[in-house]
């Protein structure tokens, strides 16, 4: 399959490791047609206030909203897909999760960290390592699946229908178990 | 749970690829420069440009205003100490700066050591000429590269010649026998286990950005299409007759490097860029790339 990685800013090519690993093929989206022929779609970390100003003038974000492919969102990403923030707004959402983010909230840099997830996706539950870069945080949940918590109980992953949220960074650990599950929605 | 690791630290540096860092001296400034679509501001006192015209010893910035400029933006704050003084860098980890810049652009405080900088929990950033330079610097902890390039000159040409070097010393190695690389790791002063990864992945362990003279959306794109990142700009945004205009049109200028039909429109009527200086009417000590080791 042929999966888009949102591929100007960010930790894009850490993602396009995972899908080759995987045996299948990374392809970078910077224009709205790239969003045509791929199966998948992946916003990868990096800043939220950069994306929104590309997102925005460059005719993406608009294209984006009409997307209904399967989306995995990381970190930044999930800002994106967040319907609700706190903490500074970026300037675009694309308003695909029932949640709310806030940004930087568990500090700056000093305060980054890596801890064990848990994770339960359909059934399938394991434990994974998540890399946490001055991360958002989920704040309040409406209508979406819970599909990874720490071990304190603090959701750092959420699903509606074909969309995946984490507030985290598989892809730093070189964990592929989120990818797997994206090409299978 | 885990803070400081190395992939934590590698993790921020990944997290700015395909940005751009800005020289910011007041809150103001950075907000200018988040709103613009940088990644990350640095925190100073003086631009490089600046320092190299009042001469004098340069060192860290006050605290107060690197505390004022983190307060002022949510993207990440980097701020500069001088080679070797793990003190001023101690201090920027408490103040809770994300990134420290291990600077040739201040004077240095030490002229034999580099800072040690796995005992930060905070990444640093270093600058380097060569590929032995750079996997000395990792050595010691840096979690980013930049090159040097000339800094406060508003003049690429340096820059250009380390990324070009750094590149083809990587290319050079990946075409080495293994056998080879001993010898290789003792030419270019670095640790062979570090020698060993650019041998077998082709690049360094750590993002690679470019620094330096970067002055307009062209010298950005450059800079990207001969392999760096992301892309510092230093003086060339706050002293330039328009630098909202300025620093907008560089980081759409990195984000579509390739695309020359957007360089050309992003280009267009952006007024003066910094007046730039010729590096070789320079005297060799005002240089400030041949500092650090």
């Amino acid at each position: 399959m042929k999966i888009g990685i949102l591929g100007f800013q960010g930790d894009f090519e850490e993602h396009a490791k995972i899908i080759m690993d995987i045996g299948h093929q990374p392809f970078y989206v910077k224009y709205p047609e790239d969003l045509e022929d791929i199966d998948a779609l992946i916003l990868p970390g990096g800043e939220s206030t950069h994306f929104a100003k590309i997102l925005t003038k460059y005719g993406l974000g608009e294209a984006l909203k009409d997307f209904n492919r399967p989306l995995l969102g990381t970190c930044a990403g999930i800002i994106l897909l967040a319907n609700r923030i706190s903490g500074g707004f970026p300037g675009f959402s694309l308003e695909k999760l029932d949640i709310e983010v806030s940004r930087n909230a568990y500090g700056r840099q000093r305060e980054s960290f890596e801890d064990e997830v848990m994770v339960e996706f359909n059934g399938d539950r394991r434990s994974l390592i998540g890399v946490f870069i001055r991360a958002p945080r989920i704040t309040d949940i409406g209508e979406v699946d819970v599909i990874a918590r720490l071990n304190n109980g603090e959701v750092v992953g959420v699903k509606k229908d074909n969309v995946i949220g984490l507030t985290f960074h598989p892809e730093l650990a070189g964990e592929d178990f989120f990818h797997r599950k994206l090409l299978s929605l | 749970m885990l803070t400081g690791t190395w992939r934590v630290k590698v993790g921020l540096a990944q997290m700015l690829k395909g940005g751009v860092i800005m020289d910011v001296t007041t809150p103001e400034q950075a907000k200018i420069a988040e709103r613009a679509g940088a990644v990350a501001v640095m925190a100073l006192e003086r631009v490089p440009a600046d320092i190299r015209k009042q001469g004098g010893v340069a060192r860290m910035a006050d605290p107060e205003i690197i505390l004022r400029i983190m307060d002022a933006v949510t993207i990440p704050v980097m701020a500069k100490v001088r080679i070797g003084h793990f003190v001023e860098a101690q201090i920027l980890e408490e103040l809770g700066v994300d990134f420290i810049d291990e600077s040739e652009v201040l004077t240095p405080a030490d002229e034999e050591n580099h800072i040690d900088k796995h005992k930060f929990r905070v990444p640093f950033v270093c600058g380097a000429r060569d590929l032995g330079e750079a996997l000395r610097r990792i050595a010691e902890g840096a979690a980013m590269i930049r090159t040097k390039g000339e800094a406060g000159t508003g003049n690429v040409v340096e820059a250009v010649r380390h990324m070009r070097l750094i590149q083809r010393e990587i290319r050079k190695l990946t075409s080495l026998r293994e056998d080879e690389l001993y010898a290789e790791s003792k030419n270019l002063r670095a640790p062979y286990d570090l020698v060993k990864y650019v041998a077998e992945n082709g690049k360094l362990p750590v993002p690679n950005f470019a620094a330096g003279g970067i002055a307009t959306p062209a010298d950005a794109a450059l800079m990207m299409q001969l392999g760096a990142e992301a892309v510092f700009v230093g003086s060339g945004i706050f002293k330039s007759s328009n630098p909202e205009r300025m620093a907008s049109a560089i980081v759409e200028a990195v984000a579509y490097y390739d695309n020359p039909k957007v360089l050309a429109r992003i280009s267009a009527g952006l007024g003066e860029p910094m007046r730039g200086i010729d590096i070789r009417k320079l005297e060799e000590e005002e240089l400030l790339q041949t500092r650090g080791w």
